[in-house]
């Protein structure tokens, strides 16, 4: 046998089984998938597995079938508390086998099982209040992405005063790797604090949100921000120097100097910048 | 009676949970050592991370994966090996281990321990790819046996000596899981105390305890509950067999404050002790 290749029987049972851990409906049904006829045809499945006192061979393959799954809808679970809350267990586990059979994982891990999940969203019909259960969506999938980025140095708050006034155009300001700016038409971060808190959560109304979200002390947080002060920032965060920044803030609605003065301040003592660099 | 790596007895460890992780970093409990679960720190920068290298700085680490896929006829990810390889480094891990089972084929990953068929031409299979990875990680694998819930028709091999014939022709370890021994004799209907007396006597680096769920039928692998009595008579056989060797309490539903999971797996001690008088 040439070195690492699989043998056929091997792999003709691994995608078989697999075929039929991944099929929707009943394990009848399972059997009966192109993908596992591919490998042996249903008149022969039975044959393939041994009964055991208790159970019939088919009996013994769901086993799996149902822990798959248990396991993979958990774990979108955790990912997606608020999505969970808001949809309720039923409506959540019929958008998860939905979600999975066009997304089975592919990866080692389960981590990132549900990064597809908003976008899949903004595919499916029927849903009430849509707008509110995409933002949530997206806001708690940011809120994972953030949880696991890698750790980076903070710029501590004096560091832009160390150069002079006149250089402040041709500073690069670079945010750390836990950061990611989200524009939403609901303020979701409010809702899911009421969330997490276990107080009662209001019925969501519509009002456009600017939102940063970062990771201190290693506790995933948002900061509300206003529009001009979200351009600053997305614009910062694309590597401009703070004098392109500032153009495109003040394209998007501009801001008084002091206010200028009161988000740097705000954004520096919060650790949102690993880095101040003259170009 | 050491195994044939000379890697030393850890004493009696708990399986590293983040429920647990204010406990630890604020108590430093008098465990003697922490099995972690490689999959959930490969891709975390943040919490997890720092909470791993508090972890490590003050208690010795094995690291345990469930995403190798050893058994599984797709190629090896050496992405997943190259990370694994790195966290075992900054963790100063003391052995790497993982399933002898698939999770899955064809790209993609179930994220389940499958059984393998038990055949000669899988052995020589899976015998090749556990050399290339112990030569990768620069260190023998350990395997453990699953726990699983259908036996192959075609398997011509019992799976303990399947194991025991793996860890002689690729030299990896054994990881002996005592609880997937009683889960897997009641499901396929063999004598678990056979199946310890087949490992060979230098091959055991590690042992595993847990609590499993009973359905009437079969009995499902949950880690959910107290470790069984039956299962504690197992491990006592299995200490008389093999001496001290490192062991380990798995404990991931429902998880209890950590005093009462350490309490669990020191109860372990006193088996061990009774077994090593009685020899």
């Amino acid at each position: 046998m040439p070195r690492d290749s699989p043998p056929e029987l091997l792999g003709g049972l691994q995608r078989w089984m697999q075929a039929c851990i991944l099929a929707a409906g009943p394990v009848g049904v399972a059997i009966r998938t192109r993908e596992a006829e591919r490998e042996f045809p249903a008149s022969e499945a039975p044959g393939l597995i041994r009964p055991s006192r208790t159970l019939a061979p088919l009996e013994r393959l769901d086993i799996y079938r149902g822990m798959y799954e248990a396991r993979l809808v958990e774990a979108l679970r955790a990912d997606y508390p608020g999505l969970h809350h808001r949809l309720g267990d039923e409506a959540f586990q019929e958008l998860c086998r939905l979600y999975l059979t066009e997304h089975p994982s592919s990866s080692y891990t389960l981590n990132r099982l549900g990064d597809s999940l908003p976008a899949f969203l903004d595919r499916v019909t029927g849903l009430a209040k849509p707008v509110f259960v995409r933002d949530l969506a997206r806001f708690e999938l940011v809120s994972t992405l953030v949880f696991d980025e890698d750790e980076s140095p903070v710029a501590d708050p004096g560091t832009i005063e160390r150069y002079a006034p006149e250089v402040w155009e041709n500073l690069r300001l670079r945010p750390v790797r836990a950061f990611r700016l989200l524009r939403l038409s609901y303020p979701v971060h409010s809702h899911m604090h009421a969330f997490h808190a276990g107080e009662t959560v209001p019925e969501p109304r519509r009002q456009r949100t600017w939102l940063v979200v970062y990771r201190r002390t290693y506790r995933v947080q948002q900061l509300a921000l206003t529009a001009p002060a979200f351009a600053l920032l997305g614009t910062l965060s694309e590597g401009a120097t703070l004098g392109e920044a500032l153009n495109a803030m003040f394209e998007a609605g501009g801001a008084r100097s002091e206010d200028l003065q009161a988000w740097f301040r705000q954004w520096f003592g919060e650790g949102l910048f690993q880095s101040v660099t003259l170009v | 009676m050491a195994n044939r790596w000379g890697i030393p007895d850890l004493g009696f460890g708990i399986g590293l949970r983040t429920v647990h992780f204010p406990h630890i970093l604020a108590e430093h409990p008098p465990v003697d050592w922490f099995e972690v679960l490689s999959e959930n720190f490969m891709d975390s920068g943040g919490r997890p991370a720092y909470v791993l290298d508090r972890v490590a700085e003050r208690y010795p680490v094995a690291m345990h994966g469930v995403s190798l896929s050893i058994g599984s006829t797709d190629p090896l990810n050496f992405a997943h090996l190259a990370k694994l390889k790195r966290l075992a480094r900054r963790t100063r891990a003391r052995w790497i281990s993982d399933h002898l089972c698939w999770t899955g084929v064809s790209g993609l990953n179930t994220h389940d321990l499958l059984p393998m068929p038990y055949t000669s031409q899988s052995l020589r299979y899976v015998a090749e790819r556990v050399r290339i990875v112990s030569d990768y990680l620069e260190q023998p694998l350990i395997l453990e046996n699953p726990s699983s819930y259908l036996e192959f028709a075609g398997s011509t091999w019992t799976e303990c000596d399947f194991l025991a014939e793996l860890a002689d022709l690729s030299g990896c370890g054994v990881l002996l899981d005592v609880n997937n021994v009683y889960v897997s004799a009641f499901n396929h209907g063999f004598d678990p105390v056979q199946y310890i007396d087949r490992i060979p006597e230098g091959s055991v680096v590690q042992i595993h305890l847990a609590g499993h769920t009973h359905k009437g039928t079969h009995i499902l692998d949950t880690h959910s509950d107290h470790v069984v009595e039956d299962v504690w008579r197992l491990y006592a056989h299995a200490c008389r067999r093999f001496g001290t060797v490192s062991t380990l309490l798995e404990w991931d539903e429902a998880i209890p404050a950590f005093d009462v999971v350490h309490a669990e797996v020191l109860k372990a001690g006193r088996f061990l002790e009774d077994a090593l008088h009685a020899a």
